[in-house]
């Protein structure tokens, strides 16, 4: 799909046109909760950052909600209050994520209760991570050092994944860094997977691969079609990601954000000679 | 909400009501076959061009004090007026063309060829002592709209090119999905529901260059005609329109050569006899060069790329004697579009038509097609690591009888049949390489359908035409396939699965059929001025799997199956016509109403999750849309100035359950005023100016009503109960054109002009789309992977795709037989 907005590009280059910033006299809404929640298979701490959603050209960090009641329970037994740290992030205190079990999320705030539920899958397999070197094939990739991954799914695991990169501990994040595999696509050994980034030799780079729910997983694909939505020409009509949170009390208003519930497993490479 | 059952609750009882008018229309058509006439002979024949031979479409016949007897070309050039015995005087015209008077004694079937005369420079003269034709006033069709080529040419083109779809696009009740894209939307229509038919094949993506070019090289075409209701029985297949094009036949008297060269394209069409009089031919091709101008960039990213596309028309045909005459029509045309070595795409249709004209008798007119239609692309890629290759072909065979039976002078009837086979290819992916990537395969898709029809045209009296029809249609999608059966009363999801079922090839999975009433009439107030109304119902059985509003040539058609149902629409319309100052002007009004149900929609809203699965029932969502309006027009095609002034008024809903919460939602291509003015003026014989003006309410989108940080992004956030509720800026734009062609000289054999265009030509910056997303150091135009950042927040962009653009065509004819 994105092989597309290339082509317009090239297209509005050869029609003379251009993009430029407008302003606009944009609808107002009562901001909303907004929930992130992550719980992988560690130790901890696991993290629930709550937040409100404001206009939309506002120059203001997102307002952050100190005053919810936020648990986490798992299905043997275990319960736990999350404590409030510091800029709308909640966190546990050693409880701990362990494959096949399931977690629900229960967020309490100004009288509305909002909850989840997810499974810990089980960990995909990094095999390995090799680097080497590229030519440049303009306009599709620029020379340089780059990550070959290695790796495969155990038996009974799920085809929802998603990779983040990180370079020297910063995470690449812009929208075309929302790696989520097509399930459709996914095989269960993966070689010679070649990720889209050229780095320089004294990098650091450590690769996470996370085993999501089918939910999440379309939450991460939706998410991503927004973030490259073109105003719903050639691209459908931009609408919220579906979040995996229901709202209790009204399920007329559920929340935004999702609760990801999910294994992961590294590894990291450091560029410098090539390894085979 | 309340509002919107009550429309529904009327929508049942109109529809319960359209399924009983079959048996009444079975009587009429009874009616018109047992009214017994008196001794009657039928004068017929051909009118023609009497420069070229080409058959004129439309032309008319009338009896000269014959109180509105007469009788109009089909789309061959014939016609057919039985009369009782006597003598009469006929006066056949055609616009532009000198008017010719015949005596005739009719004491038996007589056949009578008429040849005109283009007779521009009488046009004039002829002005003051002629009546114009006022077919608008008279004829019973409403809601259909016929546009010369020459009407076409002279609209200011983008970039120069002449093109049919964009001027189609400036008439009333027709609208764009944005600047730079040809897709129709008639009526609340979308744009997967208008049959664009060339020479009666299917062009399946009528559309070049992601949609700024259409197809239809103007040179190559005659004649072409838009039904956007009150369509009549012999055609059907789509919900909201009918764009009928005819290819030219080529001078069947001398040879000659045409073309141009322009700013982006250039064209050549050559034609000529075969066998004088009997037979002739016409090839036309044209091809862009907009590559050139890549390669003309600095950027090496740019310059090593290709972009064109090209077409090619050819047509033959061949008069046998004065029953029987044959007729081989092909299309093919492809865009290419190539970055270096590693990466490229094309797509393009190809079609083919053979017909056989033959007539029993005077009165019994048949005309026997053979189709074959073809839309196909392919990519290839290569990334370094491993080549790919993805494509899809769509296939169409048809095969079409179309009689015409001239009864008498109050009846025409029309009746025949179609069988049409359908092959969805779907999109298929392979890897140079062995890959661990598992491939989906998609399964291919076939169907069949078929249709019968009758109809019938009474003009009892001069006062009162009424035109019914009813057109049956059946559709079988037939195997070999695969479907999923899922759980009962559950959503459809791949975890809902049960079973799959095998079908083996040309096994019937699901059959459909149903009736398609047609009616239309006319009801003359005075000389001037008429009453017309007109219903129709539609099926389809096909469309494109896409929630996105322009199309782009990947796009997926699928056939109704066991889950997916065939569209249906309803349309009434009504309409006043009346012609001012001695016909030369034409004024009409019309209001329709129209319902669609069966419309679908899709959940996700990813484009892949639509291209590559099986079961694309577990994404849709079913519902249904409703379209009213009224239309404005009023048209001047004789004298020095020439053109039209349009004006629509419209709404277009849509209603689709798990959608906008279920509540009603404008399409995006809902335009609720829409204005066009389209104006030629001849300085003098030599010069000439054009200019266009449109204007159109914003279309209609989803502004975020706020953003949030979710996963280390800042995002747009929307309220998901108010689809489409807002409007992008209104658009307006103003082009211009001036042509001047060379002297006149006794005794020339070519003539040559020069047009010089403006597009936009205040330069408005109208918007293609308005995205939200990060802006960067607060310049929209900042690559954040290579330019240091130093801000980042929430912007609005637009994106606009035209500024002024200027451009020069220079076209030539040369006719060596006048030397």
């Amino acid at each position: 799909m994105r092989v597309f907005y290339l082509l317009l590009a090239v297209l509005a280059l050869v029609t003379g046109g251009c993009r430029e910033l407008v302003t606009l006299e944009l609808p107002q809404q009562e901001p909303r909760l907004v929930i992130e929640a992550e719980l992988t298979d560690t130790p901890g701490p696991h993290t629930v950052r709550l937040t409100l959603t404001q206009d939309y050209f506002s120059k203001a960090a997102a307002p952050v909600v100190e005053d919810a009641r936020v648990s986490i329970t798992d299905d043997a037994g275990n319960s736990q209050e999350l404590l409030y740290t510091q800029n709308g992030v909640y966190a546990t205190q050693g409880l701990e994520g362990v494959i096949g079990r399931s977690y629900t999320l229960r967020v309490e705030w100004q009288g509305q209760v909002y909850e989840s539920s997810g499974v810990l899958s089980l960990k995909p397999v990094i095999d390995s991570l090799v680097v080497q070197y590229f030519e440049a094939i303009p306009p599709f990739l620029d020379a340089g050092h780059y990550m070959l991954f290695y790796g495969h799914i155990p038996r009974g695991g799920t085809r929802y994944y998603r990779f983040k990169i990180y370079e020297n501990d910063s995470l690449y994040n812009d929208r075309t860094d929302l790696l989520v595999p097509e399930a459709e696509f996914m095989p269960d050994t993966l070689r010679e997977v070649r990720l889209g980034y050229a780095f320089t030799p004294g990098d650091t780079i450590r690769l996470e691969m996370y085993a999501l729910n089918r939910d999440m997983y379309d939450y991460y694909y939706e998410l991503r079609t927004l973030l490259f939505n073109d105003g719903g020409l050639f691209s459908p009509p931009p609408r919220n990601p579906t979040s995996n949170i229901r709202n209790v009390s009204d399920p007329a208003r559920p929340p935004l954000g999702y609760f990801q519930v999910a294994s992961f497993a590294t590894d990291t490479v450091i560029i410098g000679e090539e390894t085979d | 909400m309340e509002n919107y059952l009550k429309i529904a609750q009327g929508w049942r009882n109109f529809a319960s009501l359209m399924k009983k008018t079959g048996p009444v229309l079975i009587f009429l058509f009874l009616l018109a076959l047992s009214l017994q006439a008196q001794q009657r002979y039928t004068v017929s024949g051909y009118i023609r061009d009497a420069d070229s031979g080409e058959e004129l479409i439309g032309a008319t016949v009338a009896v000269t004090g014959g109180g509105g007897l007469g009788a109009t070309t089909n789309i061959y050039g014939y016609y057919a007026l039985p009369l009782p015995a006597g003598t009469y005087t006929l006066r056949f015209q055609y616009l532009g063309y000198q008017t010719v008077e015949r005596q005739l004694d009719l004491q038996a079937d007589t056949r009578l060829t008429v040849a005109l005369s283009p007779g521009e420079e009488q046009l004039q003269e002829v002005v003051i002592t002629e009546q114009r034709p006022d077919a608008n006033v008279t004829e019973v069709s409403m809601s259909r709209e016929k546009l010369s080529v020459e009407a076409v040419r002279r609209v200011p083109a983008l970039f120069g090119e002449v093109d049919v779809l964009r001027t189609i696009q400036l008439l009333p009740g027709i609208q764009t999905a944005g600047e730079g894209t040809t897709g129709l939307f008639v009526r609340g229509g979308a744009a997967d529901q208008n049959l664009v038919l060339l020479d009666e094949a299917t062009v399946y993506n009528a559309s070049h260059l992601f949609g700024f070019f259409s197809v239809f090289n103007p040179d190559a075409i005659k004649n072409l005609e838009i039904y956007k209701g009150g369509i009549p029985a012999r055609f059907g297949g789509r919900l909201s329109s009918i764009l009928d094009i005819q290819m030219r036949e080529g001078n069947n008297k001398e040879y000659e050569a045409s073309g141009g060269i322009g700013l982006i394209a250039s064209r050549l069409t050559v034609e000529g006899p075969i066998v004088p009089d009997r037979s002739s031919f016409i090839v036309s091709g044209r091809r862009t060069y907009a590559d050139m101008f890549l390669r003309l960039s600095p950027n090496e990213n740019v310059n090593n790329n290709t972009l064109y596309f090209y077409d090619l028309n050819a047509k033959a045909n061949y008069i046998l004697n004065d029953n029987n005459r044959f007729y081989l029509s092909g299309y093919f045309g492809r865009d290419v579009l190539g970055l270096e070595d590693i990466f490229s795409l094309d797509w393009g249709n190809a079609t083919a038509t053979a017909r056989w004209n033959h007539l029993f008798s005077e009165n019994l007119f048949l005309n026997t097609s053979l189709i074959y239609s073809n839309f196909s692309y392919g990519f290839e890629g290569d990334d370094g690591t491993t080549g790919f290759t993805w494509g899809s072909r769509m296939k169409e065979g048809n095969v079409k009888l179309d009689f015409t039976y001239y009864r008498n002078a109050a009846n025409t009837l029309t009746f025949g049949l179609n069988s049409l086979y359908r092959h969805f290819g779907a999109p298929y992916i392979t890897f140079d390489a062995a890959t661990d990537f598992t491939v989906p395969e998609i399964a291919d898709r076939y169907a069949l359908e078929n249709a019968l029809y009758i109809g019938n045209e009474w003009k009892p009296n001069t006062t009162f035409t009424l035109e019914y029809g009813l057109r049956y249609s059946l559709f079988n999608n037939l195997g070999p396939s695969q479907v999923y059966t899922y759980q009962e009363g559950g959503e459809r999801s791949n975890e809902t699965i049960t079973d799959t079922l095998y079908f083996d090839r040309l096994q019937n999975i699901q059959f459909y059929h149903g009736l398609e009433p047609r009616l239309a009439s006319r009801y003359m107030l005075n000389s001037q001025s008429s009453l017309k109304a007109s219903y129709n119902r539609t099926r389809q059985y096909l469309q494109v799997a896409t929630n996105a509003t322009a199309g782009l040539p990947i796009e997926r058609w699928i056939p109704a199956d066991r889950y997916i149902r065939p569209l249906i629409a309803d349309q009434i319309a009504l309409g006043y016509f009346r012609n001012l100052s001695q016909n030369r002007i034409e004024a009409s009004v019309e209001v329709y109403y129209k319902w669609m149900d069966r419309l679908i929609d899709f959940k996700l809203g990813d484009q892949g999750n639509i291209l590559f699965t099986n079961n694309i029932e577990a994404e849709a969502l079913e519902g249904r849309g409703w379209a009213y309006g009224a239309e404005f027009l009023l048209r001047k095609n004789v004298g020095k100035t020439t053109g039209w002034i349009g004006y629509t008024l419209s709404r277009t809903m849509r209603q689709v359950p798990g959608i906008n919460e279920g509540k009603a939602y404008p399409a995006r291509y809902d335009r609720i005023h829409d204005a066009s003015v389209v104006l030629t003026h001849d300085v003098s014989k030599r010069f000439s100016v054009s200019g266009t003006f449109v204007y159109s309410t914003g279309a209609a989108v989803s502004l975020p009503v706020g953003k949030a940080e979710v996963a280390g992004f800042t995002v747009p956030v929307y309220d998901d109960s108010r689809r489409n509720a807002f409007r992008m800026p209104n658009y307006h734009r103003l082009d211009l054109s001036a042509t001047l062609k060379n002297r006149e000289k006794p005794g020339r054999w070519w003539n040559s002009s020069w047009t010089f265009s403006i597009y936009n030509a205040y330069a408005r910056k109208n918007p293609f789309a308005i995205t939200f997303e990060p802006v960067y150091n607060g310049d929209p135009n900042t690559n954040p992977e290579r330019d240091p950042i130093r801000s980042v927040e929430a912007g609005a962009v637009k994106v606009y795709l035209f500024s002024l653009i200027p451009s020069v065509t220079y076209n030539f004819e040369l006719k060596p037989g006048k030397r």
